[in-house]
Formats: C-alpha cells, sequence, structure tokens
C-alpha cells in the first residue's frame, strides 16, 4: 500500500466533512482565479481597445467626466461644454494631424429600458475612425443619420429606414450603417454636428475633441500649448487609461479584501478539518508509531493529506471557476460601464500558477500544526487516548 | 494438554513462514543461552499523573532469551504492559539498564524508531486495526514506513513483495477469504489473527503480545495462543505474552510474575 493511497483513504474516512472543505475550497479558488484572470483581461482589453482607437489625446471641458457616454446612459447631463472657437485653436496647432469634434447627448426611452445617445460629429471622425467600416455614406444633409451596428439590430432598421423622434418631432433617414467595431461606438447614432447642436439646443458648443498627432512623441508639446486654452482640459489617452484603472482600483480592493477573508476561512476551514482529524485519530497515530512509524512519517502523511486536500480543491475551484467564467465575464460586464467589448477574462498561465501558490500555501500553513501535533504524539499516551 | 499437541494444528503452515521471506524470524542462529534477547538491570519506570508518583515498575532484573516462549503475568497494575512498552521500544526507563536485542534502551536516538519496525512485532488487546484499511492493508502497515531491513521507501517490486507475503501470513491465520474485509466486517479472534499477522509482517526478532487474549471468548483466546506458540516452536520467534489469566501460566516455556513492580519470580 502507497503512502498516497493510505493519505486519500483517512481523507476519505469522513465524508461529509471532508467534501464540505473541499466545497469551501473549490469556491475559494474558483473566485480567486476569476479575479484575478478578470483583472488581468480587463487591464489587457482596455488597453488594446484605447491603443486601438489611434486617438492619441482628447480636449475636454474643464471638470467633464472622461466617459461622458456613461453618464448620459444613466440619464444625466454633461455640466459642460468646450466653444466651437476651441476647435479653431486646436487645429491651428502644427503637430495636430486630425482634431475630430463631437457633441453627445442622449434621449431617454424608460418605457424601453434604454437611452438613445446622439453623437454629433463631421467628415474629420470618418478619417479619424478610420478603422470604421462604413456601409452607405456619411450624412451631408442635417436629417441624415449613420447607426451604429447594435443600433441596428435594436431599431431592426437599416439604410433606406426613417428614424423618428418624437420628443424632438424629428425624422431621421438612415445613409449608412457601421459595420461591428466591438466597442461602445456600436451603440451611437451619428449625425452632422450641427443638427445634433441644435437638436439639443446646443449651438456652438462642444463636448470633446479628439485628436489624432502626426507624432504620438509630441503628446508633451502639443499638451502644454493645449493647456493654455481656456476652459479646457486635455487627456492623455495614457492619462485615461491610468483614470480608469484607478476608478476600477476602488472595486478591485474591495474585491481583493473579500478574497483575503475567504482564503483565511477556506484555509481555518482546511485547519480544522485536518485538525479534528488528527484528534480522532490519536489512536490511530500511536498504532502506527508502534508499528515503525518515525515522526517524520507521521509529520508527513498529515502534511499529505492537507496538501491532497487542497489540491483537490484547488483543481475543483479551477474547473468551476473556467466553466463559468463566460457567466460571470457576462455579469460584471453588465454591471461595469466602462467594460470594454471582447474578452474580459484572461485564463493565462501567471493566474494558474497564483492559484496553484495559493494552494501550496493553504496546505504548508493549514497542515503545519496538525502535522506537528500528530507527530509530537507519543507512542504509549497515543494507544492510550479514547 | 502438552504443548507439542496444542501446537500440531498449526505447526505444518507455521514452520513455512520463513519461505520466501528475507531471513528467519529467530532472533539469532547462535545458542538461545548467548543471546539473549531481552536484559533489564534495575529496570525502573516512575508516571506522574497529575501530583501522584506512579512507580510502574521498581528496579527489576530479567533474562529473556532468543527463542524463548515467555509469559509475564500478574494482575492489572503489576507493570506487564510497561515492562513490554519499555521492551518494545516505545517508552524509556526512568532508571536501570534495558537491553533489547544487544541495543541499549537508554541511549535511545533516532534509530529507535527502525529498530522497531525491523526487529519488534506489537500484538495488543485491543487489536488496533485501522478502520479504513482492509485486512491485507492493515497487515501491510509496516512496511509503509520503510523496507524493514533498511530505510527508505520500497520500490514497486518490494510492494508487491510485500503484499504476496502479507497474504500469506493471512492465508496462515486462517484468514485468507477476508483480505479485502475490513474490521468492521471481522469478529474479536478474526481482528487479533490480523493483529498477529500485521505484527510478522516484517519478519520481527521479537514478538511482544499484550493480553492478546483478553477481550476474546475462551475458543478464539486458544485458536490464537496456540499460534503464538507454534511461531515460536516451529520458527524460533521469541515471543513476550503478557496476560493476567492464570489458566495459560503451564503453556509458555518460562513465566515471570509481576507483583506491584516487582519480579516475584523469573
Amino acid at each position: 500500500m502507497s503512502f498516497m493511497k493510505f493519505a486519500l483513504k483517512n481523507l476519505f474516512a469522513h465524508k461529509t466533512r471532508t467534501i464540505l472543505t473541499l466545497g469551501s475550497m473549490v469556491v475559494a479558488v474558483a473566485v480567486l482565479f476569476t479575479l484575478v484572470s478578470f483583472n488581468r483581461g480587463y487591464e489587457k482589453a482596455l488597453k488594446t481597445q484605447l491603443q486601438g482607437m489611434g486617438i492619441h489625446m482628447m480636449v475636454v471641458p474643464v471638470g467633464c467626466p472622461y466617459e461622458a457616454a456613461s453618464l448620459i446612459l444613466k440619464g444625466g447631463k454633461i455640466p459642460n461644454h468646450l466653444p466651437m472657437s476651441v476647435l479653431d485653436d486646436v487645429r491651428k496647432i502644427p503637430e495636430i494631424d486630425i482634431a475630430a469634434p463631437s457633441f453627445m447627448s442622449g434621449i431617454v426611452r424608460p418605457e424601453e429600458g434604454r437611452t438613445d445617445i446622439y453623437v454629433g460629429i463631421d467628415s474629420a471622425t470618418l478619417r479619424l475612425k478610420n478603422w470604421w467600416k462604413l456601409e452607405g455614406s456619411f450624412p451631408q444633409n442635417p436629417d441624415e443619420v449613420v447607426i451604429g451596428d447594435n443600433v441596428s439590430l435594436i431599431e431592426l432598421s437599416g439604410i433606406g429606414d426613417q428614424i423618428y423622434l418624437p420628443e424632438k418631432d424629428a425624422t431621421f433617414n438612415i445613409v449608412g450603417k457601421l459595420g461591428p467595431t466591438g466597442t461602445e461606438d456600436d451603440g451611437f447614432f451619428y449625425i452632422p454636428i450641427e443638427t445634433a447642436q441644435r437638436l439639443f439646443d446646443q449651438p456652438d458648443k462642444l463636448t470633446a475633441i479628439s485628436i489624432r498627432l502626426k507624432n504620438p512623441d509630441d503628446a508633451p508639446v502639443v499638451t502644454a500649448r493645449l493647456a493654455t486654452v481656456k476652459g479646457a482640459e486635455v487627456i492623455t489617452m495614457g492619462e485615461l487609461l491610468g483614470t480608469m484603472m484607478t476608478l476600477m482600483g476602488a472595486a478591485k480592493s474591495l474585491l481583493l479584501s473579500i478574497v483575503m477573508i475567504i482564503i483565511v476561512i477556506s484555509a481555518l476551514g482546511v485547519l480544522n478539518t485536518v485538525l479534528m482529524s488528527v484528534f480522532e485519530r490519536t489512536r490511530e497515530i500511536g498504532v502506527m508509531r508502534a508499528t515503525g512509524a518515525a515522526q517524520s512519517h507521521i509529520f508527513g502523511l498529515v502534511w499529505l493529506e492537507t496538501l491532497l486536500l487542497s489540491l483537490l480543491g484547488g483543481a475543483g475551484g479551477l474547473v468551476l471557476a473556467i466553466a463559468g467564467s463566460r457567466v460571470i465575464e457576462n455579469v460584471v460586464k453588465r454591471f461595469l460601464p466602462l467594460a470594454p467589448k471582447g474578452s474580459v477574462v484572461a485564463l493565462e498561465p501567471g493566474s494558474f500558477l497564483l492559484v496553484l501558490g495559493f494552494v501550496v500555501g493553504i496546505a504548508v500553513v493549514a497542515g503545519f500544526y496538525p502535522a506537528l501535533r500528530a507527530a509530537r504524539a507519543k507512542p504509549i499516551e497515543a494507544l492510550r487516548s479514547e | 494438554m502438552d504443548r507439542d499437541q496444542e501446537t500440531k494444528g498449526s505447526r505444518d503452515r507455521v514452520s513455512d513462514l520463513s519461505l520466501g521471506t528475507r531471513e528467519p524470524l529467530r532472533c539469532s542462529t547462535g545458542a538461545a543461552e548467548a543471546n539473549p534477547a531481552v536484559v533489564a538491570r534495575g529496570l525502573t519506570r516512575v508516571y506522574r499523573r497529575g501530583a501522584e508518583t506512579i512507580r510502574a515498575l521498581k528496579g527489576i532484573d530479567l533474562d529473556i532469551q532468543c527463542g524463548e516462549f515467555v509469559g509475564v503475568v500478574g494482575h492489572s497494575g503489576a507493570g506487564k504492559t510497561t515492562f513490554l512498552n519499555l521492551a518494545g521500544l516505545m517508552d524509556r526507563p526512568t532508571e536501570g539498564r534495558l537491553t533489547v536485542l544487544g541495543h541499549d534502551v537508554g541511549k535511545r536516538g533516532a534509530g529507535f524508531d527502525a529498530l522497531r519496525r525491523k526487529n519488534i512485532g506489537f500484538v495488543f488487546q485491543e487489536f488496533y486495526l485501522m478502520p479504513t484499511l482492509t485486512a491485507v492493508e492493515n497487515v501491510l502497515l509496516p512496511t509503509m514506513w520503510g523496507r524493514g531491513n533498511g530505510e527508505g521507501r520500497m520500490s514497486n517490486v518490494e510492494l508487491k513483495g510485500s503484499k504476496h507475503r502479507a497474504e500469506e501470513l493471512l492465508n496462515l491465520v486462517g484468514l485468507g477469504q477476508r483480505m479485502t474485509h475490513k474490521p468492521s466486517e471481522l469478529s474479536g479472534g478474526e481482528m487479533q489473527r490480523v493483529a498477529v499477522a500485521r505484527a510478522l509482517v516484517n519478519s520481527p526478532r521479537l514478538l511482544l503480545a499484550d493480553e492478546p487474549t483478553g477481550n476474546l471468548d475462551t475458543l478464539t483466546r486458544d485458536g490464537i495462543f496456540n499460534l503464538l506458540l507454534a511461531l515460536n516452536r516451529d520458527s524460533g520467534l521469541t515471543v513476550i505474552v503478557a496476560t493476567h489469566d492464570l489458566s495459560l501460566e503451564s503453556r509458555f516455556t518460562r513465566v515471570i510474575r509481576l507483583e506491584d513492580g516487582e519480579v516475584k519470580n523469573g
């Protein structure tokens, strides 16, 4: 009989207790692995998305939230706007290749549980977002609209159809449709910027100016020059990413605290199970010693049992996490407005190693004391125990 | 009943015990008188239970030679179990000198676990079988801690050899059909026979049995006792049995009587 087989038999001598402890380990590992994978995947996806935009910086009104779409989606209004004159100042800077103005506002549709976001743009946006796959044409007239891919699915509309806005008593002809971009662009209505300003009673106002530089290395120079523009604030994409990650940081800290609690609880659970098992088997440990087991054998056996318990729990947790990662991803993305499109859960080898470290760490910490206690049992006293 | 007659039934099988084993069961190949298995001089063991001091053994002197079948008899509390625990290297003397199979127990060190594993088999009154293991796995338990004739884990070949020997021993004690049964599925007599097989699996030189028949009915008691007797008679195994059963005294080659921690005759 091998040491391993003996350890497994000991472990499952009390099936219910062992299974319950395994259950807590499975949940702890699944949560830890999902969180680590989500954290890595989210950062990666966000970075990729921002870098893919080809936008090096944005000019926004002072005090304006970076993520205007998120605010509008929740029914809020953007407090400040840039005057159109800022666009002229921006376009005078020679290092700037493209400066695309936009005006964004929304129409809340409570009965349908959504907010339609209208984005006023000009042809500069089309040059800036050169990855857009536009079917049809760009709006040339005030009553023309281009719709994002998700909008066409929701509205069940396509090129040639009309959209009527009863709130504004306006009708738009759909002249173009964007192919799926995998970004929030898929959910917007694009109309000429002047139309948008008029529609929402904000003439000569802008929400933001997206900028592409001729050379990204000129960002500090351009930022310095834009800093002199009154009422405007410059955000580079690096800052935007950093800010988003900071915003995420608070939520991440909370989640990590929860995970730490789970780790402590599962470690105590394993400790309790193994310690109880040692107490109950005092006489058996005496028999082992009487049949020639050295202290190191007993220590090794109890520690092996702990390691097996933790590894089984770890394996179960990983299976659960991988199986449930898509579900968790959907839930997370639903509640996080900043979530980028595509997969935000990255199942990486590094995460596996981290979880493996956690599992072995639990076994090492939780198994040490029971193993030591068992090994120190004196054969005679152990045999006499009830 | 004559000892020869008593052991007759078991003799043929027991004499085969050394077959296929690494070495004979006897503790020495030399003359018994020249090869003491256990020597005690002024052996004292004092326990402390709270404020109370218990002198379990009070400076006893005795010699047990290789190949003897010795009964250590006496009432409860006489010191029988204490002596067996000391002889079995599971306890240390408080005072005096004890030599077991040539090893000074007073100089007890790290090697005593291996010495116990390789040379000493123990049978307990309460069997002490592992409830989660089958009969054959219980017999194999002592082999799990090392090779029996050296340190380190066993190879696959050695594992197979041990399993074969465990099955051989269970056949010997008449449990060939009960190998895969767990202790809860065995009778008291069967459990004690598994315990005897377990004590023999590493081919010990010394077998210690502490009230091995104490929990058994008369018929089963005789079966177990005859088995121990046959092991001594036919394989030369040194056997020391602690018992308070006076009816068994006549069947030992020698009786050591303990009373209140002292030897009354030897």
